[in-house]
């Protein structure tokens, strides 16, 4: 017995301060500092212009440094656009990050690997390496998935409808929201009439993505549209909310048709949705019932100074 | 080797494990989290309309206000509920500092136990997310009831005092809550933080918060996370020494009455389950927060490793 | 000759070290700050002729960061924020703060120094 419970506590102990000593310890702060320094020569590199692209040296001698090097390319490329896409790729493919990536990802599971492959929407892929992307597409981990597919998509960007309407599974809303991070860094061409027009269900949620975040206002008619004609209720609700989002008027009859149809609490979460858009309760009374209207009308009226003092 | 001594160790060793699977989970959660925080949070702006509001019972602390006003996604608030009779300083800073004016109160009928005395919202534009409402001071759970008549998003965030949001909390609440495979959830439960968010209209249908509403949730409509949305800070220095020298006290006493009854082998291997258990807390708390290290934080991880062995109860 | 300071408020170090770099060389000194206490008291003490600012919190919070670095600094520099935040409320509510120039991520970061040199100009002229 005493043997068993000295194991017992010995290896509790142990474990205590294992966790006590990484408690402590600083993430990574060795790539941290790789990282920056990529960063900033990356970025007076591109502010340069160069030239002749072959004389750049920009070298990272080990892993930890490629990895550091990979971020640094990463983190420039999401939050900038218009940079000179040659001259990272130049420094991707000196360095072997394309290979180094490809790699990684064969070995790494669950979010690590999803890591990986969201740095590989930045890197240029290797050759053939869209093959093994395309391989995670249909991954069971939806953070693999997502990631594998904006990476399928920034190497091919002339077949993105064709990538996104072969996807077996239903894009979330934050999947859609990381495709439309990669339109505005310009990697995608922001088309979004084809995709309202498409019969399958993630194209058109992105085409409604794209027209919200961009707020184009001509897409009104071709939102009426799919209003009118979709027998997806999802897809409805959410041409309704991006109409509304645009600031358009809901008052049109199918679209009162349509609500009507919609269940009473998507439609009382609408009501309170308008109500923080701005909506007027005229705009609002026209669409709603008259309870729902005198719901909406005590929201409205939350939002205008009381004159009355009780 | 005796019966007592054999399921006492087991239970120290079932204590163990559950701590030690607390922290894997909760390791693989802060993971998958920073994929999310390191550069693609920066474009959750409104994730699938999905809004989120916080709502507030006894916090009446500026610095935690601001704290919760720092949020960055768009469709968000922070609903704020005061008695002014009671917290006037407070109620008057508020008031001043946020620049609110008292609007047309709000008495949907949702819940008969939300009445509201006075509702204000800013006048300064960035100011629009805070909400206060003033009503005479009563039960949290009426509190929260109030708050809720008031709230304009989908979903609910009760918070409480010295409590505050663990970085890019609400964009992984959102983002989890906006999967289409999670549209018809009522309940989200951190069970690394032990906060919870719920759907507003599965409260109403509810009658309302309580202290039992989380047993009225079926398994289905509910999911969990192991991701820290909420840590707790500490009251003060003196508050903190006291309650450690409590504690310690407490717990000498405990684990002496345990070597005399059970044997000193027994208490020593409970002595090292309670450092692993701590241990553990820390390492916990301070995963998502790394300044985080607060006594209150490290009891509230404590308690819920205990608290596997007790239903549960929704405590504000 | 580069001209000016420009003092950067930004919770990350990694991106503030992208911004320095950016406009690192239209001014003399840059001075990068990750907390809003800390920003404040470089205004106060470097006299900026640009201030930048890379998160929309101090504008949602309350903390006042204008009217702190403006109140002490008669002359008034100019504040560019940067953020990912692209909704009209959020935009309004930052002009309304009074800050100068709002730009969202992803930037094109040619212009943005290109802005910046201008901004320095303008006031060295």
């Amino acid at each position: 017995m005493n043997s068993v419970i000295t194991i017992y506590c010995l290896t509790l102990c142990t474990l205590s301060i294992a966790l006590l000593r990484l408690s402590r310890r600083r993430r990574s702060s060795g790539r941290e500092i790789a990282r920056m320094q990529y960063s900033r020569q990356l970025t007076a590199l591109l502010l340069q212009e160069p030239d002749d692209i072959e004389k750049v040296a920009i070298r990272a001698h080990n892993a930890r440094e490629r990895m550091a090097l990979t971020e640094a390319i990463y983190t420039i490329m999401s939050h900038s656009y218009g940079c000179d896409i040659q001259l990272l790729r130049h420094v991707a493919e000196c360095n072997h990050l394309p290979q180094m990536l490809c790699r990684r990802t064969r070995w790494a599971r669950g979010a690590r690997r999803a890591r990986l492959l969201m740095l590989q929407s930045a890197i240029p892929a290797a050759e053939n390496a869209t093959e093994e992307l395309r391989r995670y597409l249909n991954s069971r981990d939806s953070d693999v998935r997502i990631s594998a597919l904006l990476a399928t998509l920034a190497a091919t960007p002339t077949m993105a409808i064709r990538t996104i309407s072969a996807l077996e599974y239903e894009l979330s809303p934050f999947d859609l929201a990381r495709i439309i991070s990669l339109l505005r860094r310009g990697l995608l061409p922001i088309a979004y009439e084809p995709l309202l027009a498409d019969g399958n269900n993630n194209l058109q949620m992105l085409g409604m993505a794209i027209v919200r975040s961009f707020g184009i206002e001509i897409a009104e008619k071709r939102l009426h549209q799919i209003i009118t004609s979709e027998r997806n209720p999802a897809i409805v609700s959410q041409a309704i909310y991006t109409l509304s989002s645009l600031g358009r008027p809901l008052g049109h009859t199918r679209i009162r048709e349509r609500l009507a149809a919609m269940p009473s609490s998507e439609r009382k979460a609408l009501c309170r949705h308008l109500s923080v858009e701005g909506y007027s309760l005229g705009a609002v009374r026209g669409i709603f019932t008259e309870q729902e209207s005198d719901y909406a009308e005590v929201l409205i009226n939350s939002y205008k100074r009381a004159l009355a003092r009780s | 080797m005796t019966l007592s001594d054999s399921i006492s160790l087991l239970l120290l060793a079932f204590l163990s494990v559950a701590t030690l699977r607390q922290i894997i989970l909760a390791e693989r959660a802060t993971r998958r989290q920073a994929l999310l925080t390191d550069d693609v949070a920066g474009c959750c702006e409104s994730v699938g309309f999905v809004g989120c509001s916080i709502i507030c019972t006894g916090v009446s602390e500026m610095g935690q206000i601001r704290d919760l006003l720092s949020e960055e996604y768009d469709r968000y608030e922070v609903v704020v509920v005061l008695d002014s009779t009671l917290q006037s300083e407070a109620f008057r800073e508020i008031v001043a500092h946020f620049r609110m004016i008292r609007v047309n109160d709000t008495q949907t009928g949702e819940l008969p136990s939300a009445s509201i005395a006075a509702l204000y919202r800013s006048r300064q534009r960035s100011f629009r997310r805070l909400i206060l409402i003033d009503r005479r001071a009563s039960t949290p759970y009426d509190d929260l009831d109030a708050a809720l008549s008031v709230a304009s998003y989908g979903y609910l965030f009760p918070i409480g005092h010295n409590t505050r949001l663990c970085p890019r909390a609400i964009e992984s609440v959102v983002i989890a809550l906006a999967e289409p495979a999670n549209s018809g959830v009522e309940m989200l439960h951190s069970v690394a933080s032990g906060s919870y968010i719920f759907q507003r209209e599965a409260i109403i249908r509810r009658g309302g918060f309580s202290p039992r509403m989380l047993r009225r949730t079926t398994p289905f409509r509910r999911i969990s996370t192991h991701l820290p949305l909420t840590f707790r800070t500490d009251d003060g220095e003196g508050k903190n020494l006291f309650r450690c020298a409590i504690l310690f006290c407490v717990g000498m006493t405990l684990l002496i009455t345990e070597g005399i009854l059970l044997g000193w082998g027994i208490a020593a291997a409970t002595a090292a389950t309670v450092g692993f258990i701590v241990a553990a807390a820390r390492y916990a708390a301070r995963l998502n927060v790394p300044t985080n290290c607060s006594v209150r934080m490290r009891l509230c991880h404590i308690k819920r490793i205990i608290g596997i062995f007790r239903p549960a109860k929704f405590i504000i | 000759m580069s001209r000016g300071k420009i003092v950067i408020y930004s919770p990350c170090s990694l991106l503030a070290g992208v911004m320095t770099e950016i406009v690192g060389g239209v001014a003399s000194r840059v001075v990068c700050c990750q907390s809003i206490e800390q920003t404040v008291a470089t205004c106060q003490r470097e006299e900026p002729d640009l201030v930048i600012i890379l998160s929309i919190k101090p504008f949602l919070n309350g903390s006042g960061l204008i009217a702190e670095i403006r109140q002490r600094d008669k002359r008034r520099p100019p504040i560019y924020v940067v953020s990912w935040q692209q909704a009209e409320n959020v935009v309004l509510s930052l002009l309304e703060c009074g800050v100068d120039q709002y730009f969202t991520f992803p930037i094109c970061i040619g212009r943005l120094r290109n802005k910046a040199a201008e901004e320095l100009k303008h006031r060295y002229e």
